[in-house]
């Protein structure tokens, strides 16, 4: 039997077992260094920080101008030193930094080589190889450059022999130019710290050294001394045990609180996306109100009420919605279907037609569109309501969520920890706390975020809520998504899983997933809470501008407490959907 | 009084332990269902039937000036996600997430007064220019200019990173190359700790 709750002290969550974290790979141009690893220490110790570095060299001269005479012509220098440099910060993701390890490499290059024979296939094309000096191949820069034939190379020249006017000639372009490309350059640098504890930034930085190499190439319009790289930057303890933390709340310290895993899950070893709750997440998925709607009018511009006779929210919410209409429309003239026939644009596009503004109080279907003819440099192509566009919200499901999501609200006065270091967190039983709407006395499980007493606490601090009931009522339950592996959930103790990915829907095709129902309701108000997202969604051709529902198609089936979707599909191609039944908590059009 | 609450077996016969909180009676506002009730729905259920459940593991905003051409402008919120919640830092899996933007007219006092979902649209004009010919048939035949309005936010989740772009450009004379107007635009994000699975699409 598997613990699955935890009332009181909570334990941490484990500590990344590999003592490893890696930055994320990126391409960016030279110049830039401002992408930054960001870790936490847990406690003081030795790290290993290594930095990869792959970068491209192109060096072109871009016409018969740029040669001059003789040996002189054409004379490309491959920039033949770099280094890289490590930069530590304990200040912010963008100030403090501090230059922590400078390590150069330089190249030498072989004599006219050709050793790329084997390598370069295409006429008029010799290799040369080009070695790193610091005779270790793994911490060197290796370098392939390729030019024209007849050419010499030597401290970082190539050139082509001006006793032949030809051998300038590029086989890329056919120009008078000459071709140096350098590929697959890389280079590795290691600094071993010494890391406080808190958080710690770490950024690497290309230098390029050979400052002559740019110049040495004439009319150099085209001309890129060093292209692009990428950077992969891992830190490493250096012995003992791990102690870089996780960027999660309740990865160290003692807290105390509520947390449940899911099935199958120890919930003193579960990973925070294997928990159902857990009280140092201050904000989670608590159902603030809602509604179905099978239509909202194409003018309607104010939207839907759902605050209702309830307190109003202090912050535009998280609201997840679903409806018939999704995918893209691309609209052209003659405007059958959608967009003004009278306007000045003559083609109209937007990528979704499934857009929302949400405000404290309403979600409003809304478009993209103007008559760039008269736009004025000032106005905006968000218009509510959806006349243009023709794509009526049908079968609007959706759940507003105690989650601030708008610029203005995300920082720690909506987000952050109370101020109150040991204070009552959890009520199980009766509850009163005019404060948060409960007046009356309810009965449930309450809990407070971090640091506010739940005894005192307002409604939007409440992390933890159980619907009281009446129109007023400001939660009405908790965001849960359902199993789809449920027979392996009940026989093989496997993690319950709610994401479907379903490959290969076409017209013979129609795959289906399957849920539990453990629920009575009345159907089908609420049924279809299924969001479904495509990778081939666009539905409307160009001329036409039709704005049907999505290509994929659902249809539901219950028997025996099991939910049945079938996906089909009426259009060419083969669909790939990845979707999630939300668990049905209501039976109102608007609560 | 209906019993709402159970911790351990929410009812004889059952087999899961958890924590279940049973909420309103179908079409109720007032009743509430009894938790060992099997059909209840529940405020919260932690049996075998729930997958998942939704909780903000990064949020931030930020804002993202106008771009100078049609390529739009790009601002990468590295979450660690896959690193910190998955402990993979090479899954291939994506974080679930929400992204809201504004524009600078939205905004009182700092703050958004309404947001948006992403969306991107564009819309092309074309304009006849002066320089006209006349063609054998009678028919004058003119040059033309096109006009492209772009504007909206685009979004790509990575397991790793979160991409936000700026296509606000404002209208692009693709003859001048001139722009006129654009925006600035003022973003939202939130990183849920569950992984995706609106196929890139987000909440």
């Amino acid at each position: 039997m598997t613990n699955r709750v935890q009332i009181g002290k909570l334990s941490n969550y484990p500590q990344l077992s590999a003592a490893e974290v890696f930055f994320d790979k990126d391409r960016v141009n030279h110049s830039n260094n401002t992408k930054v690893l960001e870790v936490d220490i847990a406690t003081a110790a030795n790290f290993t920080l290594t930095a990869d570095v792959n970068f491209s060299q192109n060096l072109v001269s871009a016409s018969e101008a740029s040669r001059t005479a003789s040996y002189n012509a054409c004379v490309a220098d491959m920039c033949d030193s770099y280094t890289i440099n490590i930069q530590h910060s304990t200040t912010s993701v963008s100030s403090g930094f501090t230059t922590v390890s400078s390590q150069t490499f330089n190249a030498v290059y072989g004599q006219n080589a050709a050793s790329g024979a084997g390598t370069f296939t295409n006429n008029n094309e010799y290799g040369v190889a080009i070695f790193s000096d610091d005779n270790s191949s793994l911490f060197g820069f290796f370098t392939k450059a390729r030019v024209t034939s007849h050419n010499e190379v030597f401290s970082g020249h190539i050139r082509g022999n001006g006793t032949y006017e030809s051998d300038a000639i590029s086989s890329y372009t056919n120009t008078n130019a000459l071709e140096a490309h350098s590929t697959d350059r890389y280079g590795r640098a290691v600094v071993s710290l010494n890391l406080s504890t808190g958080a710690n930034y770490f950024r690497v930085e290309l230098v390029n050294n050979d400052s002559g190499c740019a110049s040495s190439v004439t009319s150099s319009t085209g001309f890129n001394s060093v292209g692009s790289r990428s950077r992969r930057i891992s830190l490493a303890q250096s012995a003992g045990l791990p102690y870089i933390t996780s960027d999660v709340q309740g990865s160290s310290g003692t807290h105390h609180g509520l947390r449940i895993s899911k099935v199958n899950v120890d919930v003193e070893n579960a990973k925070p996306n294997q928990v159902l709750f857990d009280s140092r997440f201050n904000r989670q998925g608590v159902i603030y109100g809602g509604g179905f709607q099978s239509s909202v009018a194409l003018n309607n511009t104010t939207g839907i009420d759902f605050k209702g006779s309830k307190t109003q929210l202090a912050y535009t919410p998280l609201i997840w919605a679903t409806e018939d209409k999704t995918g893209s429309i691309e609209v052209a003239e003659p405007f059958i279907n959608a967009y003004s026939g009278t306007d000045n644009n003559g083609g109209d596009y937007a990528e979704r037609m499934n857009m929302f503004i949400t405000s404290k109080t309403h979600i409003i279907p809304c478009e993209m569109y103007h008559d760039q003819s008269s736009y004025s440099g000032t106005d905006s192509a968000v218009v509510a309501g959806r006349d243009n566009t023709k794509a009526q919200c049908t079968n609007l499901n959706f759940r507003v969520l105690k989650i601030p999501l708008g610029y203005g609200y995300m920082n720690s006065t909506y987000y952050g920890d109370g101020t109150s270091s040991s204070t009552n967190r959890v009520v199980v039983g009766k509850y009163t706390n005019s404060n948060a709407g409960y007046s009356s006395a309810a009965r449930g499980i309450f809990v407070s975020k971090n640091g506010k007493n739940v005894l005192t606490c307002t409604d939007d601090e409440l992390i933890f809520n159980t619907d009281q009931g009446g129109s007023t009522s400001l939660s009405r339950g908790h965001y849960q998504t359902m199993t789809v592996n449920l027979t392996a959930v009940q026989n093989n103790a496997a993690e319950p899983t709610s994401v479907a990915v379903v490959t290969g829907i076409t017209t013979t095709n129609s795959p289906t997933i399957s849920y539990s129902i453990p629920y009575t309701f009345t159907a089908p108000t609420g049924l279809t809470n299924v969001l479904p997202t495509l990778s081939t969604n666009r539905q409307s051709s160009t001329g036409n501008g039709s704005t049907s529902s999505s290509a994929l198609t659902f249809s539901e089936s219950i028997s025996s407490g099991v939910s049945t979707i079938t996906l089909s599909t009426s259009s060419t191609g083969s669909l790939t959907a990845q979707l999630a039944p939300v668990k049905f908590d209501s039976t109102f059009s608007i609560f | 009084m209906a019993n709402r609450v159970a911790i351990g077996r929410r009812a004889s016969g059952q087999t899961d332990r958890g924590l279940n909180i049973s909420g309103l009676s179908s079409g109720s506002l007032t009743n509430f269902d009894n938790v060992t009730t099997p059909a209840a729905i529940h405020n919260l259920d932690s049996s075998d039937v729930i997958g998942g459940s939704l909780s903000v593991y990064k949020f931030g905003q930020g804002t993202i000036t106008k771009p100078t051409d049609d390529e739009g402008r790009l601002a990468t919120i590295q979450h660690q996600w896959a690193s910190n919640v998955l402990q993979d830092s090479d899954s291939t899996k994506n974080p679930l997430f929400a992204v809201r933007w504004n524009l600078a007219a939205d905004l009182t006092n700092g703050v958004a007064t309404r947001v948006y979902t992403p969306n991107y649209y564009d819309a092309v004009h074309e304009e006849e220019t002066d320089n006209c010919e006349d063609e054998e048939d009678g028919e004058e035949n003119c040059e033309t200019v096109n006009f492209v309005l772009q504007e909206g936010v685009r979004v790509a989740i990575r397991p790793n990173a979160l991409d936000i772009f700026n296509f606000s450009m404002g209208v692009l004379n693709e003859e001048e190359g001139g722009l006129t107007g654009g925006h600035t635009i003022y973003y939202a994000y939130a990183i849920f700790h569950q992984e995706d699975f609106t196929n890139g699409a987000g909440l």
